[in-house]
């Protein structure tokens, strides 16, 4: 972790120190090449040209009590899709019980056996979109620097509006946006009802809550909350190799990525983008959690629909 | 600082050794008993060599005894009156009052104060800080304490210590959640202690890696801290010391962060500087408690060396025997003793020997009558060591409390407060490595009133053997300072990665790391870890700090050694380092005394497999160290001699092991082995003489090898107090292979190195020069622990010291002579 160029500039400082006491022995200039290295990378500036997320991505700036933040706003249908079926189905699962003698009731009996069938047309989870509607949803995942002990930088966000499903990114710039993120993030969430994430009770909600207690902030997020990675992985687990959610993509949404960034990588592309600013090269993080949000949208319907199957 | 005063010193050559002592009898009642006991045990008839002018002398092998005489109780009251669950749990455990310095330490805790208490062992220091902690958590029910201690049995025992007043009053036990947290803490016990304790044990290690990098989990714990405990703060010395003393800086900064500011209360054992110590950890003033108020009975110190072994054999007899012997007597009269050893093998070696003796009843008087009591007496006794598995070693401390045991045989694990209760006599196997680690062993005996023994026994090393002829430099010296620099740059470095990793580092932090953080910290940031924004640096690298960051010199992983024959049922623990000399292939592991054959080392696993086999002999191991120079950095001459810096890779494996008969020492067989070899990357500087140099010794008479010997180890000696390090935080050796002649080569015991080394290189003439007059003013005529002798330094000591013996402290002629002609006299 210390490398050896640190080392060196240490040894510098030191020897630097040394001689300002007037110690009387001076180590000469050795021979060896490590010091003619340094002087030559000293020499050569570094250049990389600077640009902000504001300029390659629309949005803007939202001021909180900690200062501004980046949101980044877009629609469904910017993405080539129609909304109308999703909006419908999620309208739907608001709908109350089915009754005795109902159409649904009816293909309740062709499924394999009672307390599966229950399970499926009316999981317990239902119960929160009844109770609070389909547009008192808030959708959520994270991007941050690490699993634990490490700054947040990228909120995901969705919500049904009237017609469209509206896709909200909020961006820290740079690590002292951190508390203006969670801020904006907090009033958000005011103005909805509940949560719904994907793993969000193992890690997007705790590291938010410890995040915040980092910055001696409230918890943001003080919603009932729905992670459908268990739902899933209580309907799935037997059928699918993993309940990982690109695989749910493939084999119940039918979709898949080309070329999404590894998870693994994401932390240090934000790194470099708060030393160096090349904005370009943190677009696959913004896309790969745009992806994440909606796929987790698009999971919803068929999570409580009995005669989905995995392909 | 002295330790005793108005001693009555007693020479050698003054005994009538043909005095007998009346056998049987019980527990000596006056030291003189106890001086009878071991003359009983000195050989009667001989003359026999001693000293390096060969004069005969007509004695034995009790060579010193020193008469510490007895101390009163010094009792105070507090200032203040404590709760009344307090003070009743305190009467109920039988404290009536408290001694002056528990007294006066838990007074300036209460007031707000930083303090370190500095008496001597067993004088009941935890009492002073547990006191003050244990009112703050009845007064104010949100308020939390940490606690730090070097390993994980001594938090273990001091947790057991907690509970004991919880036992004792019911308002406590409501009051108290306590728990420890260290690397064997399950996931939901974690979860609690974070939630909920109020008392939190855990050790430097855990604290560095496991807590502060993780600060948003324990804010409750942060926001609520009022004192932080820091116990045996004596061990946080060298590099160690260092690192923990930034540890405990990056702890002020996020309780500052959650608003709290606790007070610092730290124990220690008897060193010369515990309020520099305690100051350069705690980073704060801190007021220091010394004046010990417990009672002491009259002690008798006594210097025992083994006879020599034959007019024609070199050499004496064996020390464990010795200590055998020695031990079997006191355990005959019913005196609670211990015994301390330098190694496991020779804390194995001495309870196998104790016990055969006890156990096959060899005594001469009392007929069957005395081979029953003998019998008794070896289920009295038991060995102790740091690798046995944590039951067990609580069933050895439960037992000696309760004093069912009478005798233990320990390596210094004991050392450490572990709550034994007393004990009579402490039997020290060789000289451990510090005046103050032999004052603490020696402390382990002594009871309120009653007399105590201290003896130690020699072995054939040339430290021991001078301290055997020069028992008064021993008892004038005093305790050795502990030093730490915990502004060494490349400590800072690695603490504050971490430190920003926490929390953004600000111009603030350069009050708690000191002048040199802010350089270092833009130099971290030049290379890309760091970020500054709006004045504040911010961790920006991928990396986690802390999980590359080691406290200590050396790894903490853990083999494990199993039974093969049952089930691999796990017999003990050993730490990596030792593991090669202790467990190696076809090595004989003994454990309780018995015998145990190794099939098997998996390195990979770190597993060790052994199976009980009866044998009559045991294995020594035979270590290699070789340095091998990677890189030169930079050479320059100096007269006659080339000096230069670099890289270098320092390993050590076994290489062979010897069949040693038990008892009789025999050598019985020679086999090498092949393992893998430790590694450890750093710095080294060395010192090449020309030809000439060497020369110009040899034609005086004496040998430059030796002088090259000297001038290492004076070397070693004088380093530290330029670097401000330990003497163990730095290794020499001499070697040929690297440069082509002999060359000292000086190294910085930690990986990448500490700029030790590059230190002693930038001022090898000053070195040199300031190690003429350390030899040219020491009064010793040819030679001393003082000047040219050094004890034995090496990262492990997994052996038997008896087969060592017999070499000479380096010739102080010869590193004069060297050291002159280097210098151009």
């Amino acid at each position: 972790m210390i490398t050896k160029a640190m080392r060196e500039r240490i040894g510098d400082l030191l020897r630097e120190e040394a001689g300002a006491e007037g110690a009387r022995v001076k180590v000469p200039p050795s021979q060896n090449g490590w010091k003619a290295a340094r002087a030559a990378r000293a020499a050569t500036p570094r250049h990389f040209v600077s640009t902000g997320i504001e300029e390659i991505l629309p949005g803007g700036l939202v001021e909180t009590e900690h200062g501004p933040v980046f949101v980044h706003e877009r629609l469904y249908t910017d993405l080539g899709e129609r909304p109308a079926p999703l909006l419908r189905k999620l309208a739907a699962l608001s709908a109350p019980a089915p009754e005795r003698g109902s159409r649904a009731a009816r293909r309740l009996r062709r499924a394999r056996d009672l307390p599966d069938a229950v399970a499926l047309a009316d999981p317990p989870e239902r119960g929160l979109f009844r109770r609070f509607g389909h547009q008192r949803i808030l959708y959520l995942d994270i991007e941050t620097c690490g699993l634990s002990a490490a700054p947040v930088f990228l909120v995901g966000l969705c919500h049904v509006g009237e017609r469209n499903l509206v896709l909200r990114q909020l961006f820290a710039r740079d690590y002292a946006e951190e508390r203006a993120l969670l801020a904006e993030l907090a009033r958000i969430a005011q103005g909805f009802d509940f949560l719904v994430t994907f793993n969000g009770k193992s890690f997007d909600v705790p590291f938010l809550r410890d995040r915040a207690i980092h910055h001696r902030m409230p918890p943001p997020l003080d919603l009932p909350h729905l992670d459908q990675l268990w739902m899933a992985r209580r309907r799935w687990k037997e059928s699918l190799p993993n309940c990982r959610l690109t695989t749910l993509e493939w084999h119940v949404l039918r979709r898949r990525r080309a070329g999404d960034v590894g998870g693994a990588e994401i932390p240090e592309l934000y790194h470099d983008y708060v030393k160096r600013g090349e904005a370009h090269r943190l677009l696959p993080v913004f896309h790969h959690n745009l992806l994440d949000v909606v796929a987790m949208v698009e999971l919803t319907p068929p999570l409580f629909d009995p005669d989905v199957g995995v392909y | 600082m002295t330790v005793h005063d108005n001693t009555v010193v007693r020479g050698p050559g003054l005994f009538d050794s043909t005095e007998r002592t009346k056998r049987g009898g019980g527990v000596p009642r006056t030291v003189d008993e106890y001086e009878s006991l071991l003359l009983a045990l000195t050989s009667r008839d001989r003359s026999f060599v001693d000293g390096p002018r060969g004069r005969a002398r007509r004695g034995n092998e009790l060579v010193h005894v020193e008469r510490i005489p007895a101390r009163p109780a010094i009792h105070a009251d507090l200032a203040e009156p404590l709760p009344a669950a307090l003070a009743t749990a305190l009467e109920q455990m039988g404290i009536e009052r408290l001694y002056s310095h528990q007294a006066a330490a838990a007074d300036l805790a209460r007031a707000g104060e930083n303090v370190a208490v500095a008496t001597g062992t067993a004088s009941g220091k935890s009492l002073a800080y547990h006191i003050p902690i244990l009112e703050r958590l009845l007064l104010e029910p949100t308020a939390v304490a940490l606690y730090l201690f070097p390993t994980k049995a001594l938090a273990q025992d001091q947790l057991r210590g907690l509970h004991r007043f919880a036992e004792y009053s019911p308002a406590l036990a409501r009051a108290l959640a306590a728990g420890t947290y260290d690397g064997d803490t399950p996931g939901e016990a974690r979860r609690r202690l974070r939630e909920r304790a109020n008392a939190i044990l855990t050790n430097p290690d855990m604290l560095h890696q496991g807590i502060l990098p993780y600060h948003a989990r324990w804010s409750r714990v942060f926001s609520n801290l009022r004192f932080v405990v820091i116990d045996e703060m004596h061990m946080y010395r060298g590099i160690f010391g260092s690192h923990v003393a930034n540890v405990l800086r990056r702890l002020r900064r996020i309780a500052q962060h959650y608003g709290s500011d606790p007070r610092f209360l730290l124990t220690s054992a008897t060193i010369r500087n515990p309020g520099e110590l305690a100051e350069s950890l705690a980073g704060q003033p801190v007021r220091v408690v010394d004046e010990d108020g417990a009672p002491r009975g009259p002690k008798l110190f006594a210097f025992w060396n083994p006879k020599h072994a034959g007019p024609e054999t070199p050499g004496r007899s064996s020390t464990s025997i010795e200590a055998e012997r020695i031990l079997v007597s006191l355990m005959r009269r019913n005196v609670a003793s211990i015994a301390f050893t330098r190694s496991r093998v020779a804390a194995e070696l001495i309870y196998r020997y104790t016990r055969e003796q006890l156990g096959e009843g060899r005594r001469r008087e009392g007929g069957a009558a005395g081979e029953r009591a003998d019998r008794g007496l070896a289920d009295r006794l038991s060995p102790y060591r740091g690798g046995y598995l944590p039951e067990e070693r609580r069933a050895i401390e439960r037992r000696l409390f309760d004093g069912d045991l009478l005798g233990v045989i320990s390596t210094n694990a004991l050392e450490l407060g572990i709550d034994v209760g007393s004990l009579d006599a402490a039997v020290l196997v060789g000289f451990p490595n510090t005046i103050a680690s032999t004052w603490q062993q020696a402390g382990r005996a002594g009871r309120t009133r009653a007399p105590s023994l201290a003896v130690v026994v020699a072995y054939d090393d040339p430290v021991d053997q001078y301290l055997m002829r020069h028992p008064e430099y021993f008892f004038a010296q005093s305790p050795e300072s502990a030093v730490i620099d915990p502004e060494n740059p490349y400590v800072l470095a690695a603490h504050l990665s971490c430190a920003s990793h926490e929390l953004p580092l600000s111009c603030h932090d350069d009050e708690l790391f000191g002048p040199r953080a802010a350089a270092i910290a833009k130099i971290l940031e030049d290379e890309g870890t760091m970020k500054s924004l709006d004045g504040l640096r911010y961790w920006s690298s991928g990396d986690y700090p802390a999980g590359k960051v080691s406290l200590r010199t050396i790894s903490d992983d853990t083999y494990t050694i199993v039974d093969a024959k049952r089930e691999n049922a796990v017999l003990a623990t050993v730490d990596s380092i030792s593991a090669p000399e202790l467990v190696y292939p076809e090595a004989i592991y003994l454990h309780e005394g018995d015998t145990y054959f190794v099939r098997e080392l998996d390195l990979q696993q770190k597993i060790a497999y052994v199976e009980p086999r009866d044998v009559d002999y045991y294995t020594q191991p035979v270590l290699d160290t070789r340095l091998k120079l990677l890189e030169s950095r930079g050479t320059r001459r100096w007269g006659e001699c080339e000096v230069g810096l670099g890289a270098a890779n320092v390993s050590w494996a076994t290489v062979a092991f010897k069949k040693i008969r038990f008892r009789s020492l025999d050598a019985i067989g020679y086999h090498p082995l092949d393992l893998p070899r430790l590694n450890l990357e750093t710095v080294t500087f060395w010192i090449r003489p020309e030809e000439a140099v060497r020369n110009a010794v040899r034609v005086q008479g004496l040998n430059p090898s030796e002088g090259m010997s000297g001038l290492r180890n004076l070397l070693i000696t004088l380093l530290p107090l330029h670097v401000m390090c330990d003497r163990p935080d730095l290794g020499g050796i001499l070697d040929s292979a690297n440069l082509g002649e002999q060359a000292i080569f000086l190294y910085d015991r930690y990986p990448g190195g500490l700029g030790y080394a590059e230190r002693g290189q930038a001022i090898a003439e000053e070195l040199v020069a300031s190690a003429l007059r350390l030899l040219e003013d020491c009064p010793c005529e040819i030679g001393c622990p003082s000047c040219v002798g050094l004890p034995i330094l090496r990262p492990a000591q997994q052996q038997d010291y008896d087969l060592n013996g017999g070499w000479p402290i380096p010739n102080k002629a010869a590193t004069a002579a060297l050291v002159r002609r280097m210098l151009g006299a």
